[in-house]
């Protein structure tokens, strides 16, 4: 499509341009790759949760057909590093495995001596085939002597617990405090209100369609490495797998990522598969290949959540909150993923107050090690947790002094901004109020009496519940971010050129997998340049010959990417200002750059189009005095700080009298993520959190017996939300800009994530209230309901 | 490595022959026996059903009686005029099953033979008075649904048997019929799915009554103590209340993550209430 000439092609909901190769079925994944004499990797799982390896015999394996070689740790421990952690909480104590550059370590490819939870890697077979791969798989004879294990947070720190690591005494990684201790404790003790209560919060696995997958090569006669695999952070792979796992040169290893069967976070990691693929290819001298399992899945790649939370909330009758406290448990699993700490850190904790001025917060974590799949950020990553928390607590505190939620929270909203929330985050701008009354508009607040009584006529009980959020977006300010303990960065880039046709090519550094950032993108350089969306070419997820970048998580493609190409735009614009301004002879301060064509302020006829400009760039015949040639920038923009999207979604719920079962009958979200690239790919995103969020609201959660079982190994016993489950979604937008970039956009990503199951979770309640039922943990299964019926919430 | 022969056969006679060799499967719908991990331990031959065209289609007798064929699959059977307009809580149930695309596929007989303890057709058969229709090699035998299913996994199909059709016997004077299922959430089959069918007389007692439960047991099965308890009885809903109550007794429930035994068994009474009460309603 061309762009709208005089209109604003940011801001309409084009369709994606990426769309057609994917619906047709001709886009590659993967597991698609097949390179010539490429060998299929089968991984040995540890079926203990906590043993020691005494041996491990190969030799009937390797006797299989179409098996070249059985790996185990002792292959491969001496030729690649411990991988990385790359998160060390600032300001506090922390307890790691050691990596050798002195960096908090995680674990190893294989294991050598000890497993340290159900499904980590012990062997790996490589074979002619997959399927010759998987079938040797039980002719690996490991003797393992089982050790007892613990799964559960709270549990691994008591005395007598199974130990994990001698470096992590107790168990425990770390103890990581905000805010003012005495002064919320004071708070509290002298408030007319308090209410605690503990919060459970399931582990959630982040089932991708597509497992994950890795292709290694290695080029002997180069020395250079190829990764293809899908990942989220192709630079961050790139960067830890040559220089902190395999400890190879940077400029001898490239890392493309596929088209990506979904990601959500789960897929932002560096996994030992990705530096064992190309280890073993090194080895064997081939390419060698491994597609996962979906069992495989639930058991080794990234759990998320898992937090248990003691919360407080104080205040007045009158409804006016002085003080919260949480003081929480969560389990990094047997070792810290790559940015394990982060989520239990800093993304819950400096969000606890969620979109309430609390005078007095205070919150604290005890990070430990179980005998458990690692945990880390993914969708929804800590803000979830949290929101679930103040959520809760704001809906019992207005039981409480019986007040309506709705009027509890507009009490309490922050409205001033920026506002520093007294945990470490600096809210940029927001109108909270604006964005709940809207809600409560949509779903007729004043009608739920009336509808309740419907309700109960048809042996149902209706409930209704609130959620107000606010999420942290937009990842992030570099230098904030390493003094929060993070060891990179986290900046935006681009590089954008303008051929000396006028065609335009965008390199980003961020990693899209199937949101949609090509058109995003095109639309922002179609808007500020002029040019036709078609004659826009967007490069990303491959790390040759590319500047070092990002990738995608942390809802920080559009206002930190996005910014940067907005900022790459203006500095192109005004290059092809200086040429044009040259080369018509007129002074640089009296031109300026309207929808493709340079002209002169006040006479538009004597103009220059943008492919003029840009031969003429390129030629380099008569530029300015100075003046490079060429019409390409490279551009870094770092954020000077997070920016804040917020919302308040808004459940109605059913509960079957005699059942206990739950029935989403309406669902209503009003979210603010300040100006939007695309509406309809925003919209997109929206459903994706709702449906994201009801999950665990209502059926997710990966459970392990105490001693370390994995329960929920397959969709037999895990449950995600099908979309023939899910309500109509009745969505609305406010707009409230950011200061913070050109576009005023803010996150959009996974910003809602966190909204459902505390709006789910209150509906329920609000719905059994009147049995006595004051709190219920997610999720919130027919039965769990149906018991808490039975007891009244005993 | 197991090696796996695929035969296609296009007829019945054809299919029951190959079905002779003792590690021959027969292959419907292939929803069970086609996915992880299941695909990966098959051996032997695969007998895929599905070219045998006699084997589909729902067809009304002369005496009112319906026969459905066993490779008719379950989005056909909902949809079926006839099946909805008689026999309610199989349409029903074929409806639940799944998503549509597993309706779509999924079959009548690999329902029924495949014997999982939460699929739902085995409910509606049971509580319909189904006759099944079983070729072997030497014989075609007629067994009755509440002969079919004989313990956890069992049925009473013999090696190298196949279910070719299923025969719902003409309703009679007033009667109705209705399926209740709560779904597991991860697979979508029953946690608890009761079908219940009952015809009144002249004076609007039941006159006969049949109410059969899966999902929450071993394996499909009938409540007869309900069926007694309502036959003959004016249906009031005090009385379909109090026939309910006695719904599971002396049965043994299944238990998971989401749905323990306790709780199956409240739903095994909750939903033969609800059942009754809808199958009442069009009668």
């Amino acid at each position: 499509m061309g762009h709208l000439l005089g209109g604003a092609v940011v801001g309409a909901p084009v369709k994606r341009r990426e769309d057609p190769e994917l619906l047709h079925g001709h886009a590659k994944f993967t597991a698609d790759l097949t390179l010539p004499g490429m060998l299929h990797l089968a991984v040995v799982h540890s079926p203990h949760a906590h043993a020691r390896i005494k041996s491990i015999d190969t030799s009937e394996a390797e006797k299989m057909p179409g098996v070249v070689r059985v790996f185990t740790g002792a292959d491969i421990v001496d030729k690649m590093m411990r991988l990385p952690v790359i998160w060390k909480p600032a300001g506090v104590d922390s307890h790691f495995p050691p990596h050798p550059y002195g960096l908090p370590g995680a674990q190893t490819a294989l294991a050598t001596d000890r497993a340290r939870y159900v499904g980590e890697w012990v062997a790996i077979v490589a074979a002619e085939t997959r399927e010759q791969a998987y079938a040797a798989v039980p002719a690996v004879k490991v003797d393992y002597e089982p050790l007892p294990a613990v799964a559960d947070a709270e549990e691994s720190l008591k005395e007598g617990a199974p130990l994990l690591h001698d470096e992590a005494p107790g168990n425990l990684c770390t103890h990581f405090p905000i805010g003012d201790r005495d002064a919320a404790e004071k708070a509290v003790a002298e408030a007319e209100v308090v209410v605690q209560q503990k919060i459970v919060i399931p582990r959630q696995v982040h089932n991708a369609v597509e497992t994950r997958a890795s292709v290694g090569n290695y080029d002997p006669e180069t020395g250079e490495y190829t990764l293809w695999t899908n990942t989220q952070i192709p630079a961050g792979n790139h960067y830890m797998i040559a220089s902190l796992v395999l400890g190879v040169p940077y400029n001898k290893v490239r890392v493309i990522a596929p088209h990506i069967g979904g990601g959500y976070g789960s897929k932002g990691y560096l996994y030992p598969d990705a530096p064992l693929v190309l280890l073993l290819s090194r080895l064997v001298g081939r390419p060698v290949k491994w597609v996962d399992t979906r069992e495989g899945l639930f058991r080794t790649t990234v759990h998320a959540r898992g937090q248990t939370h003691y919360a407080t909330i104080a205040g007045s009758r009158d409804g006016k909150i002085s003080a919260f406290m949480s003081t929480a448990y969560a389990s990094l699993g047997a070792y810290s993923s790559h940015n394990g700490p982060g989520a239990p850190t800093a993304l819950t904790g400096r969000s606890m107050t969620g979109a309430y001025a609390i005078p007095h917060p205070f919150y604290e974590v005890f990070l430990t090690y179980t005998n458990t799949n690692f945990v880390g950020p993914a969708r929804g990553a800590g803000r979830m947790e949290s929101m679930l928390v103040i959520e809760r607590m704001i809906d019992l505190y207005a039981r409480e002094i019986g007040m309506d939620p709705a009027e509890v929270r507009r009490k309490n909203f922050v409205t001033q901004f920026p506002y520093d929330n007294g945990l470490g985050w600096n809210y940029d701008s927001g109108n909270y109020a604006g964005a709940l009354n809207r809600a409560l508009e949509m779903v007729g607040y004043g009608d739920i009496a009336a509808r309740k009584a419907e309700a109960h006529q048809r042996g149902k009980r209706l409930g209704v519940g609130l959620a107000s959020y606010v999420t942290v977006a937009g990842v992030g300010p570099s230098g904030r971010m390493g003094r929060e303990g993070l060891i990179g960065s986290t900046w935006g880039n681009t590089v954008l050129r303008v051929h000396q046709t006028g065609d335009v090519t965008l390199i980003t550094g961020s990693q899209p997998h199937g949101q949609g950032h090509v058109t995003t993108f095109s639309q922002i350089v179609a808007q500020e340049l002029g040019v036709d969306m078609e004659r826009i070419e967007v490069i990303h997820s491959d790390t040759k010959g590319v500047p070092y970048a990002q990738g995608s998580y942390g809802s920080r493609t559009y206002s930190v990417e996005g910014a940067s190409i907005y900022e790459s735009a203006q500095r192109v614009k005004d290059k092809a200002c200086k040429v044009a301004a040259h080369l018509m002879e007129v002074a640089p301060e009296d031109v300026e750059y309207v929808n493709g064509k340079v002209q002169v302020k006040g006479a538009p006829e004597k103009a220059m189009g943008l492919s003029d400009i840009a031969v003429m760039a390129w030629f380099a015949w008569n530029l300015p005095q100075g003046l490079e040639p060429g019409l390409e920038v490279t551009t870094y923009w770092d954020p000077a700080d997070f920016n804040f999207p917020f919302g308040t979604h808004i459940a109605v719920v059913e509960v079957d009298e005699a059942t206990g079962a739950v029935d989403l009958v309406r669902y209503v979200a009003v979210d603010d993520v300040g100006n939007v690239g695309n509406p309809g790919i925003v919209e997109g995103q929206m459903h994706g959190n709702i449906a994201f969020g009801l999950g665990p609201a209502l059926m997710e959660g990966a459970f392990y017996s105490p001693d370390g079982q994995l329960l929920t190994n397959s969709f037999q016993d895990y449950a995600i939300p099908r979309a023939s489950g899910m309500p109509n979604f009745e969505l609305d937008r406010t707009v409230t800009p950011t200061p913070l970039n050109g576009l005023g956009a803010k996150g959009a990503g996974d910003v809602s994530e966190p909204a459902p199951a505390p709006a789910i979770v209150n509906a329920v309640v609000d719905a059994l209230s009147d049995l006595g039922v004051r709190h219920l943990d997610i999720p919130l299964t027919a039965e769990k309901v149906w018991r808490a019926m039975q007891t009244r919430g005993e | 490595m197991t090696s796996l022969s695929y035969y296609s056969p296009d007829s019945l006679t054809e299919a029951i022959t190959l079905l002779g060799s003792a590690d021959a499967r027969p292959l419907a719908g292939g929803y069970s026996l086609l996915i992880e991990p299941q695909r990966s331990k098959l051996g032997g031959a695969l007998v895929d059903l599905r070219r045998i065209g006699d084997l589909v289609g729902v067809t009304q007798g002369q005496g009112g009686e319906v026969t459905i064929g066993a490779m008719t699959p379950l989005a056909a059977i909902a949809a079926a005029s006839a099946v909805q307009q008689s026999y309610a809580a199989l349409a029903e149930a074929a409806a639940s099953v799944g998503d549509a695309q597993v309706r779509n596929r999924a079959t009548l007989g690999g329902n029924l033979a495949q014997s999982d303890a939460g699929n739902d057709l085995p409910a509606a058969i049971l509580a319909l008075g189904g006759l099944l229709h079983v070729q072997g090699a030497r014989e075609e035998r007629i067994v009755a649904a509440s002969d079919f299913f004989t313990g956890p996994g069992q049925t009473a199909l013999a090696a190298g048997e196949l279910i070719t059709a299923v025969t719902l016997p003409a309703p009679t004077g007033r009667s109705g019929s209705a399926y209740e299922k709560m779904k597991h959430p991860a697979t979508l089959y029953a946690i608890c799915g009761v079908a219940a069918s009952v015809s009144l007389d002249a004076n609007g007692a039941v006159e006969a009554c049949s109410v059969a439960v899966t999902g929450a047991a071993e394996y499909p099965t009938r409540l007869k103590s309900v069926e007694s308890a309502l036959t003959g009885k004016t249906p009031t809903g005090d009385a379909i209340a109090a026939a309910a109550q006695g719904a599971g007794e002396g049965l043994s429930f299944r238990s998971d993550l989401f749905a323990s035994a306790d709780y199956r068994a409240h739903l095994t009474r909750v939903l033969t209430q609800r059942a009754l009460t809808r199958a009442l309603a069009q009668a």
